[in-house]
């Protein structure tokens, strides 16, 4: 088993398999810089997988549907907006009514369209292509992992490197950090705080819609009911853990990538039980949120904050 | 005569009744925009539309069977919703239903399935039983959320997925029946199962113990203690605190009993209606409890309206899908905008304000009246 | 000097109804430090949001350099030359010096900062009006005064004429006050003009030209400081007032102690002389001083509700020091907090609730936990008509009652629920004379019943009424304990109030 953790194969997948996490997770590091609770990433990827699979099918390019699948998300985005921001909904109650919708509308389209229910296999999406580094990807052991990826994931790492960029250095990313972090003084300077806000919602859907285009155009090739099987919600763990750090939340969404590749690999070289592999994923994140708040909870006491006063649930 | 209508006048004009009637009207407009909208996909996507919408509307009430349907739907509804309720009447937003509802089902048929005692002692002890593993369970995310300040949403969604696949390894290898043709749980004789109130239509004594629970959980919550601690806490944990409530107490209570309460009716619903336990997937009555617990304001007395409003809906879509060309899940999509409408608080605000202002001063001036009576 | 801002019969009423600023008729000149002076709730603060655009005047007009203005927002005010450095700052903790201070205000190029232009703007700022500061700290690391300087760059890197500060000395210790000081008389030295919100007299004797006193939202008069002494500043501060009749009871020489503190330390990072003080039987003791004086964290840690970091207290011979606060209430303490909406109520319950909270939490279990609610129904309409609260309902959700009312909901609370000591923060502050009549005699019943009270409050008239011992406190120390409170003259009041006084049996 330690020779298949360390296997250049498992290097590899473990790559791929984080990267939905990992888009998740910036969708959800953007929303929370903004200070915006948005659950709503899991419905939106499940969308956005939907568009990818069915228009990368019906036009034969995998570009048209990467494009549908991030419009899809991006839309999502803006319903959110609409519903917390305009109509004052809970961002909890919004987050999982849509994604109740989105659940059902899923299926809905599915069915109206291709008059299946369960899944897109027999309209199978145009498959987003891998990119071979020439010189690079012969470098032995970390070679393919790097630099014969699929499209998406150097997507990803280019979002990532984006996002910082964004972050530290433009306007943009200034305001969203100060709305984040204090509303009223935004305000109180002149920052227009709703817009801000719904850009990075916005963001927030690019993102969501980019993990999942990945679902049904690179993990499988066809949209499946219920294939983000959690996915959004432990990339919104990541981000928990990362702390607002991006490079931090890239390492969990890492992490969460083995443990989801283990779940499925170890099953072949193991013979343990599928259900209980599958359940690791989920322990990990668990596991990691526990770890998570031990370490903020004595680090905030020696940090010497005032006592449980006035403090909200 | 004019006295009564003064009277009558009064209670209607008080600020609370105004409230209570624009909370009203919010909903069914609310409903009314969601179905409209529901109805404008299904003019897109159906051959017959007005045909599909009538069966939509009106089949839930056609016969007694689909009635009954109804009726059987709402239960586990019921059972979510109040578990929701005590959860987020003590400010937590614990998920856990969903998982607890599944693990309560399949706990209670591998139970009950085991003993056969008289007097359907067997279906209690395993409701029961359901209950307290839940309980046991349910303590984890609890736990986490009181001490460690985990966020209880998150942790409990995972633990969801846990309990799943533990339960369907269990499934898987442990405990199905052998010599069934698909996978389920050995069979449930009468007597290892609830009984049917009326065997035409199954609708079963589960909707009785549903209602129960409802009545208890609204005494519980509004006419003890503890229900008082809960409320408090959820409203503002300051006074709470201010109080001398023990608010890590009551987090940690209030998220146990929610999932005991789920679990308990996954066990009722299941001992109720079915003869083994076959399901393969989460079956998301816990997140539709969540929605049915906001569409009743989060009210236990009114949480079986808006479960039975649900069923409605649901047995509705599923007619629906059955005799037409349009798929069920457009109920999912009616609901959610049911909830994102009714959850709006800017939504109809403006109308809501003007109504209350002009209550107040209504109920001046019939202050007034009576004087010079 | 020309007239560089003035105000014209401002008058500003609150949405609840409060009337901040009564005709208020006020001018500035530039080039001058002005100071604002007045009590809490005189209406300093509000004058100045008017100017700042954070609220609008109820009526009357605003001549920004003669010219009549309407200010609609802090944009608008920033426009017109006009800063206000808040009290509570509006920095992001989490961000640097640098970014808090261009915030809103930034050089950017296509959306990416120009970091190097705007630091050096920066520069030149500081050099000018002489700042230390490392502009890449965040803003979370640093102290007080630091942050304070924060708000006066950010707002001289908005070209502002004006200068508003809100009580910039209320949290800092003195060698930082007076390098504010230094800060503030070089800005008057390059022209600009400096409006200070205060209540410390040596404030405005050592640093301003003129001062405005209001008293109560109005405008007592605009006095150059050098030709007004720090007394009669202090007299039309805390003013003449319609005394009410006092009653005078007998005076028992108190002998059983109730509550003893001792040795009690309110920030340890201050050197400041520890507070030690006993509350005895039957005895109304009433604490008092500027707000911020220490008096409010002392009730905080007598109840329970901040740790504390030194000293003992010791209530009905139980040490409570580290006690919860539900152990407190259990052996006898009740608390009116001055915070009563949201601390002292559910504004999301009904008034039933609320009046009854004790009676329902302390239901007996033999009950099962069911509240008998009738019984205690008719408690709450008994307390609801002894105090005159005005309620269609006791159904009624309480955030539609007025706030007087609400008032009276949380006093009943307390004081029915047969309390050995009440703990009251400004228990008369906005109900009316009737019912301040009612809880004066209220509270002598407790006492005459042998219960203690512990009372803060700023309004002689509620100190002459109820108390035995008064004690003051300045800058979390106590400057005065006086035992015969009858014999006390406003003006030492003032005096022991704004530190100017100090009793010398105390040091």
């Amino acid at each position: 088993m330690i020779k298949f953790i360390f296997s250049e194969q498992f290097i590899v997948s473990m790559i791929l398999f984080a990267t939905p996490i990992l888009f998740a997770a910036l969708g959800a590091l953007v929303s929370k810089k903004a200070g915006i609770l948005n659950i709503n990433i899991e419905g939106t990827m499940s969308l956005s997988a939907l568009a990818g699979g069915l228009i990368s099918f019906a036009t034969r390019s995998w570009l048209l549907g990467l494009l549908a699948a991030v419009i899809v998300g991006v839309i999502m985005g803006f319903v959110f907006a609409f519903f917390t921001m305009k109509l004052k909904t809970d961002n909890v109650l919004s987050g999982i009514a849509l994604n109740t919708m989105a659940s059902g509308l899923t299926v809905y389209i599915l069915y109206a369209v291709i008059g299946v229910k369960g899944d897109s296999s027999l309209q199978p999406s145009m498959i987003i292509p891998n990119l071979n580094i020439p010189l690079l990807s012969k470098i032995p052991f970390l070679g393919s992992a790097l630099f014969s990826q699929n499209l998406l994931v150097y997507l990803g790492f280019l979002s990532l490197i984006t996002l910082i960029f964004i972050l530290n250095r433009t306007k943009l990313g200034l305001y969203i950090k100060a709305v984040g972090f204090n509303e009223s003084a935004a305000k109180s300077v002149g920052i227009p705080t709703k817009r801000i806000k719904l850009i990075a919602l916005m963001i927030t859907g690019i993102f969501a819609g980019l993990g999942g285009a990945y679902l049904s155009m690179v993990y499988l090739s066809y949209f499946s009911v219920g294939m983000v099987a959690g996915r959004g919600f432990i990339g919104i763990a990541a981000e928990a853990m990362g702390q607002g750090k991006p490079l931090l939340t890239f390492l969990f969404a890492l992490l969460f990538g083995a443990v989801d590749y283990f779940a499925i690999g170890a099953q072949t070289v193991l013979s343990f039980p599928y259900e209980l592999l599958n359940t690791l994923p989920y322990l990990m994140t668990i596991l990691a949120l526990i770890i998570f708040a031990i370490i903020h909870k004595y680090s905030s006491r020696s940090k010497n904050r005032k006592d449980d006063d006035y403090e909200k649930i | 005569m004019k006295k009564m209508l003064i009277q009558l006048k009064s209670i209607y004009y008080r600020p609370q009744t105004q409230q209570f009637v624009v909370d009203v009207l919010r909903t069914l407009l609310s409903l009314l925009i969601a179905l409209i909208l529901g109805f404008i996909v299904i003019l897109l996507t159906s051959d017959q539309p007005f045909d599909t919408i009538r069966i939509f509307l009106l089949s839930p009430l056609s016969d007694p069977y689909t009635f009954g349907m109804v009726i059987t739907q709402s239960v586990p509804l019921i059972f979510t919703g109040i578990a929701v309720c005590l959860m987020v009447k003590g400010g937590q937003f614990n998920m856990i239903g969903e998982g607890a509802f599944f693990a309560g089902a399949f706990i209670g048929a591998v139970v009950a399935a085991k003993f056969s005692l008289p007097w359907f002692l067997s279906p209690f002890i395993a409701m029961l039983v359901a209950a307290i593993v839940m309980g046991i369970i349910g303590y984890v995310p609890a736990k986490l959320k009181a001490s460690l300040k985990v966020d209880e949403f998150v942790s409990s969604l995972m633990l969801n997925f846990v309990i799943f696949w533990v339960i369907m390894y269990l499934f898987n290898n442990v405990f199905f029946d052998p010599e069934y043709s698909s996978l389920a749980t050995p069979y449930l004789e009468d007597g290892q199962r609830l009984p049917f109130l009326n065997a035409d239509n199954e609708v079963s004594i589960s909707i009785i113990i549903a209602l129960i629970t409802a009545l208890a959980a609204y005494l519980f919550l509004y006419r003890t203690k503890w229900g008082f601690a809960i409320r408090t806490t959820g409203s503002n944990v300051h006074y709470a605190k201010y109080l001398g409530i023990n608010v890590k107490r009551v987090i940690l209570i209030v998220q146990i009993v929610g999932a005991m309460v789920a679990a308990f009716g996954g066990a009722t619903f299941l001992l109720g209606n079915s003869y083994r336990f076959t399901w393969k997937a989460l079956p998301n009555y816990g997140f539709d409890g969540f929605i049915v617990a906001i569409m009743a304001f989060v009210h236990p007395l009114l949480v079986p309206f808006a479960a039975f409003l649900m069923g409605f809906l649901r047995v509705g879509a599923s007619e629906m899908a059955r005799l037409s060309d349009v798929p069920n899940e457009i109920v999912y999509i009616i609901q959610a905008l049911i909830i994102l409408f009714v959850g709006g608080q800017a939504f109809l605000v403006r109308f809501k304000r003007n109504r209350l202002k002009k209550a107040i001063e209504k109920e001046q001036l019939l202050k007034v009246e009576v004087r010079h009576d | 000097m020309t007239e560089v801002i003035k105000m014209e019969h401002i008058r500003k009423v609150y949405d609840n109804g409060f009337l901040a600023n009564d005709d208020i008729s006020f001018s500035l000149n530039s080039g001058e430090i002005h100071a604002i002076a007045g009590e809490n709730g005189a209406g300093k603060s509000t004058l100045m949001k008017l100017l700042y655009g954070v609220e609008k005047p109820t009526s009357g007009k605003i001549y920004i350099k003669g010219v009549e203005t309407k200010i609609y927002n802090p944009s608008q005010s920033i426009k017109l030359g006009i800063g206000m450095v808040f009290q509570h700052f509006m920095l992001v903790d989490e961000l640097t010096i640098f970014e808090n201070i261009f915030l809103g205000n930034e050089t950017a190029k296509f959306n990416i900062l120009l970091k190097d232009k705007m630091k050096k703007k920066l520069e030149v700022l500081s050099e000018k009006f002489n700042f230390k500061l490392d502009i890449n700290a965040k803003c979370g690391t640093l102290s007080v005064s630091q942050k304070q300087k924060v708000e006066i760059l950010k707002v001289l890197s908005k070209d502002a004429d004006v200068f508003i500060f809100d009580e910039p000395t209320a949290v800092l210790t003195a060698p930082e006050s007076d390098e504010l000081f230094e800060q503030l008389r070089l800005l008057r030295k390059a022209g600009h003009t400096v409006v200070i919100i205060t209540h410390k007299l040596q404030e405005i004797k050592v640093l301003c030209d003129r001062v405005t006193v209001l008293r109560k939202g109005r405008n007592l008069g605009t006095y150059d400081v050098s030709q007004i002494t720090t007394e009669e500043i202090s007299r039309l501060m805390v003013g003449f007032d319609v005394k009410l009749q006092e009653e005078i009871t007998d005076k028992k020489i108190a002998t059983d102690s109730l509550l003893e503190v001792k040795d009690l330390v309110i920030n340890p990072s201050q050197e400041t002389r520890p507070i030690s003080f006993n509350v005895h039987r039957g005895e109304i003791v009433c604490v008092t001083g500027v707000e911020g004086s220490g008096q409010e964290k002392v009730i905080e840690m007598l109840m329970g509700l901040t740790k504390v970091p030194a000293g003992t207290m010791i209530f009905n011979n139980h040490e409570v020091t580290h006690l919860s606060l539900k152990s407190r209430r259990e052996l006898g303490m009740s608390y009116i907090p001055a915070d009563r909406m949201v601390l002292g109520t559910n504004l999301n319950s009904t008034v039933f609730e609320n009046i009854a909270a004790h009676d329902i939490l302390k239901t007996s279990p033999r009950r099962l936990g069911f509240f008998d609610k009738r019984y205690l129904k008719k408690a709450a309409l008994k307390h609801k008509d002894e105090y005159s609260i005005k309620t269609s309902s006791m159904n009624q959700s309480i955030h539609l009652l007025s706030g007087g009312n609400i008032q009276k909901v949380v006093t009943a609370r307390e004081m029915e629920n047969d309390p050995l000591l009440l703990i009251a923060e400004h228990p008369t502050r906005g109900v009316d004379v009737g019912t301040m009549e009612l809880i004066f005699n209220k509270m002598r019943n407790l006492k005459k019943a042998g219960k203690s009270i512990f009372l803060v409050s700023t309004d002689w008239n509620e100190m002459m009424a109820l108390a035995d011992r008064i004690i003051i406190f300045f800058n979390n120390e106590m400057t005065a304990i006086i035992d015969e409170p009858r014999l006390l003259n406003e003006y030492d009041l003032g005096y022991y109030m704004l530190g100017v006084k100090r009793m010398v049996t105390l040091v």
